[in-house]
């Protein structure tokens, strides 16, 4: 579930980083409207979502997808206009056109950090996920909600938080993993920590 | 082969970056464009492979104006190489020197032949090939930027400082190895610096620019050896110009314009104080028009200081006297030969326009074997020995 909506957010947010970093000046209209976004709480965006989309999976989804959108956006943003303008001059100077740049320097530059975006959106969503058990989208939400409602529920809920946690840890080493293969700019490292 | 013809840059509306730039270029020939920073040179070079545009004139290769071309084909016709080196750290070596001939869809054996034989060029050894860009040192990364602008064996290259950003030793050996090759592969190239060691070393013509004009354009030799304006002489910087040639110089460069005169119609005592307020023991003589008479000396005022007298009535007259325009070599025999101390240069109109004294001579001698920092605190050494 929780992946289903960072691939969506992905499949948004890469193409709108581009076009922002293309033209710059449309940036900061995109980032406040993410940002917006972003600072809606899980389980109010959920209850609004639920209005319009009725209960059930597709409306976690959904919402993932809205918060996905801002890490993944801002990292492909920083990705691409972090790269070095020598390395644009150069490739503009041999006679690349514009798409064969995006394509040969300017996209396998700024990957890791578009990746490290994607982790971010990846770990919040897991979280995000869990909410989701409020409005009937199951997952591991559930464990722990059925801890919360029983007695002596200290177990249940960590049965349901511990493999949630674990998740999301796990999803973090692994992406943090394909981020390190495919970061060919040893150099600076530390871009796509800032930016995540 | 390249022609610039009256191309004018305008940035913002109002600031020239290039004025009126006409300029033809040689097949083959060696250019660089040398001035202070903001003198236009990088726009220049930039407008030629269209990564500026020109404002009004026009910039033609082999008689075609670049206007009429694609911007694309342009660029991959014409080498490029900056001063950031800007390989892509991404892609082994081998990907970034065959990276134009695969934009231009070359088959990647020959790709791969190509980036070895060029590796060859430069004596690196093939098993760089398979190296990304960071495993290089900052010499050998600009070695394969070379090479990649020279892939797809373009006619032109245009090369933007790439020497700028390395350590003095490996520039020294790259500009030597690059002159080789330039020389073996015939290439026209358009080079900027503002290194004027680097200019003289490199170019078969070297185009100054200020303020977006060109101030001379010549060999390397011919600049150093007559720079055009002070501007030029400063750039080119006192150590590098050529002043240990006598056979070259006239007798003008080495005179001194400013020689103490007295009138003809002056009193000898009126004389006599010009003489002692300046501490000179001689005294050239001229009338209104600055036409030349003669001169008075010690010899003079000791005999006739008691005799209020006109120096145009005790002055005595120059045994040589030479024109302006005389080489200098004429003039060091005559005076050898005649053992004159002063010899007056004068114009076509018989008009005083300097001396040449002893220390003159002197200044040529020093000059010619420790250079010119020492010389020129005598202003006033004028006519002379103090």
């Amino acid at each position: 579930m929780s992946a289903y909506g960072v691939l969506f957010a992905a499949l948004v947010a890469i193409p709108l980083g581009i076009f922002i970093a293309r033209y710059r000046k449309l940036s900061p209209w995109v980032f406040s409207l993410a940002n917006v976004i972003q600072t809606i709480p899980a389980l109010a965006m959920l209850a609004v979502l639920m209005l319009v989309m009725g209960l059930g999976a597709n409306t976690v989804v959904f919402s993932l997808f809205l918060y996905s959108i801002l890490p993944i956006l801002r990292n492909t943003y920083t990705g691409i206009t972090n790269v070095d303008h020598s390395m644009l001059e150069s490739g503009r100077g041999m006679g690349m056109t514009r798409n064969q740049l995006l394509r040969m320097v300017e996209l396998p530059l700024a990957l890791s950090v578009i990746l490290g975006g994607i982790r971010t959106a990846m770990v919040i969503a897991i979280g995000i996920t869990t909410i989701g058990t409020f409005i009937g989208a199951g997952g591991l939400g559930d464990i722990i909600i059925r801890g919360t409602n029983a007695a002596n529920g200290a177990a249940i809920i960590m049965a349901g938080a511990i493999p949630t946690a674990m998740m999301a840890i796990i999803a973090d080493i692994l992406l943090g993993g394909l981020e390190k293969v495919l970061s060919t700019s040893k150099k600076k490292p530390d871009v796509s920590q800032k930016a995540a | 082969m390249l022609e610039f013809n009256q191309v004018t840059k305008v940035y913002d509306g109002t600031e020239k970056a290039v004025n009126n730039l006409t300029l033809d270029i040689e097949k083959g020939e060696f250019i660089v464009f040398i001035g202070p920073s903001g003198c236009g040179k990088t726009t220049t070079m930039k407008m030629v492979n269209r990564l500026i545009e020109t404002t009004e004139g026009s910039i033609s290769i082999e008689g075609e104006n670049i206007k009429n071309k694609d911007l694309v084909e342009l660029r991959r016709t014409i080498g490029y190489v900056i001063q950031q080196i800007g390989l892509f750290p991404h892609m082994t070596i081998q990907e970034n020197i065959s990276l134009v001939p695969k934009l231009l869809k070359w088959p990647q054996d020959k790709r791969r032949d190509r980036a070895k034989e060029l590796l060859k060029l430069v004596e690196m050894e093939e098993s760089y090939l398979d190296k990304f860009p960071e495993e290089l040192s900052g010499g050998q990364q600009q070695r394969i930027g070379v090479l990649r602008a020279l892939a797809a064996d373009p006619p032109l290259i245009l090369m933007d400082e790439p020497f700028g950003a390395l350590d003095p030793i490996t520039r020294e050996t790259l500009q030597m190895e690059f002159k080789q090759l330039q020389k073996s592969l015939h290439k026209t190239i358009v080079f900027v610096t503002h290194d004027m060691d680097e200019a003289l070393k490199l170019a078969d013509r070297v185009v100054i620019m200020k303020e977006g004009c060109v101030v001379q354009e010549g060999t390397p030799s011919h600049i150093v050896r007559n720079p055009a304006n002070d501007f030029v002489r400063e750039f080119i910087g006192k150590d590098r110009l050529v002043q240990n040639d006598p056979s070259n110089q006239t007798v003008e460069e080495i005179m001194n314009p400013n020689p103490v005169t007295v009138q003809e119609d002056m009193n000898l005592r009126e004389a006599i104080k010009i003489v002692k307020a300046n501490r000179v023991d001689t005294a050239v003589v001229v009338n209104e028009e600055k036409e030349l008479k003669g001169f008075i000396d010690v010899d003079t005022i000791n005999r006739y200081h008691r005799d209020n007298l006109e120096v145009g009535k005790v002055l005595k007259e120059f045994p040589i006297e030479v024109k302006k325009g005389t080489p200098l070599a004429a003039v060091i025999r005559k005076i050898l030969v005649s053992e004159v101390k002063y010899m007056p240069v004068i114009d076509e109109n018989k008009s005083l326009i300097g001396i040449i004294t002893g220390a003159s001579l002197a200044d040529v001698v020093y000059e010619s074997i420790w250079g010119e920092e020492e010389h020129q605190n005598g202003e006033n050494e004028t006519i002379g020995v103090k």
